[in-house]
């Protein structure tokens, strides 16, 4: 009997395969980080693309063809994203997308260069991707880490505090956000100063930071910057950091812990101290868009959306509707269909892809943590939604950037 | 006030270094195998300190509770994987032996994996504890009190077990010289068992004390099992009171590191390994081996 089942099904499957023959799919890679570290952002980010996929194929498709992922998981290795990569190529998807970091990102950027195949980022924040690294056929729907420093750093202008300590993991990111920010911050306030012996560097993914707490405390800093310190890193400071009540004495600033993937850890009220400046590329705001994205995805997936969801919903939206307007399934088409489109994310509204550049307007909402008790999770009150326009380089500099490379 | 706060701090990383290490410690003295998996035993215990705490939430004392359920299960966990797969490697090579402890970590972050997801956990701080005491003339939050309290008393607690017990006699007997313990009758197979539960429970006790502090995160097991490692091997392989004398001080070398070279804390730590093992390759109380 089981057996007979099993083998119905087959049937069916067949069936229905070659009922879907009639019109052939376009085929989409989709590489995320499905295992390791970034799984974490990977996990969501895909849902949201599979999300997208289903809807426009439940209108019909895109150009009476539906949309099929081809997916792989590149455990958050550039390598496997890399060998995933030239598969997809081979098997002749029209294009490529990926929740994956910014190691990963920058591999798969040379990649798409090398082999004519467009990519579209979910994860990868880096600057230089679109700056002096940047190049036809990658593209980015998320806001960049020029963004959103900047957009912080110009916002503690108003701020009184002067005196700083920063902590940090020491990997890439790290390293060079702290450097950015700091830089850019004592440009706007120049009577900013990082007290002496107080700039820490942390290994990548240690949770005992409390020698560096109370090394922190010990210096009586009037604000400490730690949007450095990433996943479980961040979870573990802020933890500690509220039993030894610094919060309360000094301003804490991290840009991006509003994202998911940095506060996944904090689960309870208890764990959020309140008044940590910082900010996110989704939260949600009470729009009817955000509402609606937030319901249907919870009616899909039974569990709340992150911002790799949305990202990734949005940006296998915008793909579809990108062929949709080249009227073709054309790669070079659909590159210049694609420049200067505008799309609808469910957290940030109408954003454009900006032709010169292939980097999107979308921008930063910026407020002070808080605990989300309608949503149960990380939120932020105050917030306040900064466009990524503001903070992006020109057409001309772009140039010049890409040019002296 | 720096000074104090550093040494409390160094404490507090010593007390959960030295719970770590003397489980490895103990379990490559008497059995003769590196257990890899060590830091398994103490991720595990924090993942089970984030379910523990929320499923007593309602008793008023769901730490507490955890706090000593928790490390139990881990030593039945311990004496488990030691009858069904360290029992059988005791005499290969160690290389040969090296293998099943790395399958092990793989599993175990599977089944981790697969139980809790992806996302890092946090534990919430016990209820019933004051604000803060003053350590050193520093006031710290009281849970890092309980912290070092607990490393001390367990410390004390071990070195009675270990060298003014019958059982302990039986153990360190073995870990002198296994041939000749097992020709004189002593049943070194339930010692074995004994051995691998006690070690897990003190990687159990490691792994829930120190999760309100840290949380529950994938990839904690191996950052656990290199710090157990180096304080072994600076105190000494097998050595009780190596252990607990180098837990001290790569707890204060990483203390006070952070305060001269902020990025070279660590740089600090692994040199001081270098140093002991060019000094004395046997660690600070180790034996050479016969």
């Amino acid at each position: 009997m089981k057996h007979a089942n099993v083998l119905l099904a087959i049937c069916v499957g067949l069936v229905s395969l070659s009922a879907a023959r009639a019109a052939d799919p376009i085929l989409i890679g989709e590489i995320s980080s499905m295992s390791g570290p970034l799984a974490v952002g990977g996990v969501p980010g895909r849902q949201g693309a599979i999300m997208a996929v289903e809807e426009i194929n439940q209108k019909g498709g895109v150009l009476g063809r539906p949309l099929q992922l081809v997916m792989r998981d590149d455990k958050t290795q550039p390598e496997e994203a890399g060998k995933a990569f030239r598969e997809l190529a081979a098997q002749g998807v029209l294009l490529s997308m990926g929740t994956s970091g910014s190691a990963t990102t920058a591999a798969m950027s040379s990649l798409a260069r090398e082999l004519k195949l467009p990519f579209f980022t979910v994860l990868g924040y880096s600057r230089f991707l679109i700056e002096e690294a940047g190049h036809r056929h990658f593209f980015r729907l998320i806001t960049n880490d020029r963004v959103f420093t900047y957009a912080v750093a110009e916002a503690l202008v108003k701020q009184p505090q002067t005196k700083y300590c920063t902590i940090a993991s020491d990997f890439a990111y790290g390293r060079d956000f702290t450097k950015v920010f700091m830089t850019r911050l004592k440009q706007v306030k120049p009577d900013v100063e990082v007290l002496s012996g107080c700039e820490f560097w942390v290994p990548l993914g240690t949770t005992d930071l409390t020698p560096n707490l109370t090394a922190i405390l010990a210096k009586r800093p009037q604000a400490v910057l730690f949007g450095g310190l990433v996943g479980a890193t961040s979870n573990a400071f802020v933890k500690q950091a509220k039993a030894f009540g610094l919060f309360a004495n000094a301003l804490g600033v991290h840009p991006s812990l509003g994202m998911q993937v940095n506060n996944s850890g904090l689960t309870s009220k208890e764990d959020v101290p309140e008044g940590i400046f910082t900010g996110a590329d989704f939260l949600y705001p009470p729009t009817a868009a955000s509402r609606a994205f937030l319901d249907a995805y919870r009616k899909r997936w039974n569990q709340l959306p992150t911002e790799q969801s949305a990202n990734a919903y949005t940006t296998a939206r915008f793909i579809a509707k990108a062929i949709e307007k080249a009227a073709k399934v054309d790669r070079e088409a659909f590159i210049d269909a694609a420049e200067g489109l505008s799309i609808d994310h469910p957290g940030l509204g109408e954003i454009t892809l900006r032709p010169f550049d292939h980097q999107s307007t979308a921008g930063w909402w910026m407020g002070y943590l808080a605990w989300d008790e309608t949503n149960k999770r990380v939120g932020m009150r105050d917030a306040k939604y900064l466009k990524g326009d503001a903070y992006l380089p020109s057409k001309e500099e772009i140039e010049k950037s890409r040019s002296r490379k | 006030m720096l000074i104090g706060l550093q040494i409390a701090s160094g404490l507090v990383s010593a007390a959960i270094l030295f719970l770590l290490a003397s489980g490895l410690s103990l379990i490559f003295g008497v059995c003769r195998v590196l257990n890899l998996a060590h830091g398994t035993f103490f991720m595990l215990a924090a993942y089970l300190a984030y379910s523990g705490t929320r499923l007593f939430a309602d008793s008023g004392a769901g730490f507490w509770l955890t706090l000593a359920l928790a490390p139990l299960l881990l030593a039945g966990l311990g004496a488990l994987v030691e009858v069904a797969l360290f029992r059988r490697i005791y005499r290969a090579d160690t290389l040969v032996q090296l293998l099943p402890t790395i399958a092990l970590i793989f599993i175990f972050a599977d089944v981790i994996r697969f139980i809790w997801g992806l996302e890092s956990k946090t534990v919430p701080f016990p209820s019933g504890l004051p604000g803060a005491v003053s350590i050193l003339g520093v006031p710290f939050p009281s849970y890092y009190a309980v912290i070092v309290l607990a490393g001390a008393l367990i410390a004390l607690g071990l070195w009675i077990v270990v060298y003014r017990t019958r059982w302990g006699i039986l153990v360190r007997a073995i870990a002198q010289d296994r041939d000749m313990s097992a020709s004189l009758g002593i049943n070194e197979r339930a010692i074995y068992t004994a051995v691998f539960a006690l070690a897990a429970w003190l990687a159990g006790m490691a792994g829930v004390l120190s999760a309100p502090l840290a949380g529950a995160a994938l990839g904690s097991d191996l950052d656990a099992v290199i710090d157990a490692f180096v304080v072994v091997v600076v105190g000494g392989l097998g050595s009780i009171p190596g252990a607990f004398l180098a837990a001290l001080l790569v707890g204060m070398v990483r203390s006070f590191g952070i305060l001269v070279i902020p990025q070279f804390a660590m740089a600090f730590v692994f040199g001081l390994m270098a140093l002991v093992l060019i000094v004395r390759p046997t660690g600070l109380l180790g034996r050479k081996e016969s």
